[in-house]
């Protein structure tokens, strides 16, 4: 299907937390409560619209155990947008929170848009991390914060969405070169030749207006 | 199982030469190998299969040398750290498993509160799963995994994964030899190996081929370790991608992952694959001639070696040399001893029971559903919970049917 952007996600954070799960209940709209365990890295995809252009999401989905980090790293690369889980029932994922973002922050462009996300929010009666404490996390290392819960799929469409939207701002705002793929941002198979004669003068601004 | 296509008869006569070689086996390993290693890839009789992966791997002789060793590991308590990690991984990979289905399924799992400990000072080695008697862990299971772990793909579940990685980049290497066309355009891609090998090769296929091909390659595997690995690996590719044909519905990065993730079903068909990973030697592409993966040394050591496998692109050699605690291997009994991995690849050669963290879970639950899929004779590969140094497989060598 035709779309006028592809953004490459990443989705990290400990093991067990429901990245997978989260994934597949936004590609697939369903919750899978045992699954095949990641092993290296699993691909997921859809299309979202925002503000009337189709947008393909490429997710990639990481194994989030520790010995798998070293091959982690080398999927950041080109990673436009990051979805960095917690499991709100679990106190030591949101503990290594911060481990996580520095591999992040260290192994991708600096652009990149990190949503924090504590998940299994259904589990509200063994909750162990503060839905304030989450929010603190993020206003203090400047990411966007939601609780989700792949299994009721609260919120899951919105954490991707909002993520993306975050990135067409940033497209607009002229902040992402999207002439460069290493930013996790591909122009549309369609929309490429009406773009490459925009994107000399200013960048996203202008490379939105041209795709219609 | 597998056996199914071949006539009694004939199915009869292998088993009969099958156990001839087991009442002669160190004559027939050290004089006949190759005539071992034909009937390997022919496929073990699956009624003779759990006897056989034991003898090849040598872990009939580890447990020989260690007879309790397996019950004073089974007594000893575990390190809280791991348990708490392998009961998160056991709980979704063992659902159904009626070892711990009956503890109630999802729950945690108490008798997991045993022991980890140092083995021969160098490794920490696996509590066995005290429950479960029916398909309880066997000591047979116990040193195959061991065997695994230390001697056929030795640093492929330590931390950092790099004998994962360094494989990866020899097996993108060989690629180039075996399927130009899929090397070049998996490199166009920037389709690094990492992405689709590394659950293959830690998972010996077994959450990806269909059950009875992961029993062929196994078979093949036990008897000529890791270089199958690579070999089944190429040939998956190259039926992929091999052609500008296949090509056509995979143009990027994604569209190429999944056509990886969903490999033609033809091409993993028992008799497909295994005619392909090990050929008759008439029908050898002269595309696979050569070594060319800079294993050269190891190779010329390997003047022995079939006229098939010369075919191929040398796999899989790496520090994979003789063992005087474990024994050699069988291939590697056609080997002089090689210099240790870690000059080579620049790893630890400390024993990956040593070094290993823990994905191994993850090539536990391939392995798994290998269990799950239930053999009447042969082996059942069962998940092992073990601690972050050790792969948590466990490969259990029993007929019990």
């Amino acid at each position: 299907m035709a779309y006028a952007y592809l953004f490459k996600y990443i989705i990290i954070g400990d093991t067990g937390v429901g990245k997978s799960c989260l994934l597949l209940q936004f590609t697939d709209k369903r919750f899978q409560p045992v699954h095949d365990l990641t092993i290296g890295v699993e691909f997921g995809a859809r299309m979202i619209t925002i503000d009337g252009k189709q947008i393909k999401l490429q997710i990639w989905d990481t194994a989030g155990q520790e010995s798998f980090r070293s091959i982690t790293r080398s999927y950041y690369r080109g990673a436009a947008g990051a979805l960095l889980v917690y499991d709100i029932t679990r106190r030591d994922t949101f503990n290594h929170l911060t481990t996580w973002l520095e591999d992040a922050r260290q192994h991708s462009n600096s652009n990149m848009v990190i949503m924090l996300i504590g998940n299994k929010s259904d589990l509200e009666s063994r909750r162990e991390v503060k839905k304030e404490e989450g929010e603190a996390f993020a206003r203090e290392h400047g990411l966007i914060f939601m609780e989700t819960s792949a299994k009721t799929a609260s919120n899951v469409e919105e954490a991707f969405i909002n993520t993306a939207k975050e990135i067409y701002e940033k497209i607009q705002e002229g902040v992402f070169d999207i002439n460069n793929e290493a930013n996790g941002i591909k122009i549309g198979p369609q929309h490429a030749a009406s773009n490459a004669t925009l994107t000399g003068n200013q960048g996203g601004q202008q490379a939105g207006g041209g795709c219609c | 199982m597998e056996l199914c296509a071949i006539p009694v008869d004939v199915a009869r006569q292998r088993e009969l030469k099958w156990l001839d070689m087991f009442s002669h086996w160190d004559k027939w390993l050290s004089r006949r190998f190759q005539k071992v290693k034909l009937r390997c890839r022919k496929g073990i009789p699956s009624s003779l299969r759990a006897k056989a992966w034991q003898l090849l791997s040598n872990s009939k002789e580890l447990l020989e040398q260690n007879p309790s060793k397996f019950e004073e590991l089974e007594r000893q308590p575990g390190d809280p750290k791991w348990l708490d990690v392998i009961e998160k991984d056991l709980h979704r990979q063992f659902p159904f498993h009626e070892m711990f289905a009956a503890r109630g399924g999802h729950g945690p799992f108490p008798e997991l509160d045993r022991s980890w400990r140092p083995l021969e000072g160098k490794a920490c080695v696996p509590s066995p799963e005290p429950a479960g008697p029916a398909l309880g862990l066997e000591p047979q299971a116990f040193w195959c995994l061991v065997q695994i772990c230390e001697k056929y793909l030795p640093g492929y579940y330590s931390a950092g994964l790099e004998a994962i990685q360094l494989d990866g980049e020899i097996f993108f290497a060989l690629l180039r030899r075996a399927s130009p066309m899929a090397y070049r355009h998996l490199k166009k891609y920037k389709i690094d190996p990492i992405l689709y090998m590394t659950e293959w090769f830690m998972c010996i296929f077994s959450r990806t081929l269909p059950w009875a091909s992961v029993l062929r390659v196994w078979d093949m595997f036990f008897c000529e370790g890791v270089k199958i690995v690579f070999r089944v690996g190429l040939v998956l590719l190259r039926n992929a991608l091999g052609s500008v044909d296949k090509l056509r519905s995979c143009q990027g990065m994604y569209e190429t992952m999944e056509k990886l993730r969903n490999l033609p079903a033809q091409s993993m068909q028992e008799d497909f694959l295994i005619q392909e990973v090990s050929p008759a030697p008439t029908v050898l592409s002269k595309g696979l001639a050569g070594s060319g993966c800079g294993r050269e040394t190891t190779m010329a050591q390997q003047g022995a070696l079939s006229r098939s496998s010369q075919s191929w692109p040398q796999c899989g050699t790496r520090g994979r040399g003789r063992d005087s605690a474990g024994g050699a291997l069988p291939w590697q009994s056609r080997l002089a001893p090689t210099p240790e991995g870690a000059e080579l690849q620049g790893v630890s050669t400390g024993s990956l029971l040593a070094v290993g963290a823990f994905p191994s879970a993850a090539v536990g639950q391939g392995w798994a559903k290998v269990l799950a899929r239930g053999l009447r004779w042969g082996i059942q590969i069962v998940w092992r919970a073990m601690n972050a140094h050790t792969i948590g497989v466990g490969v259990w060598a029993r007929g019990w049917g």
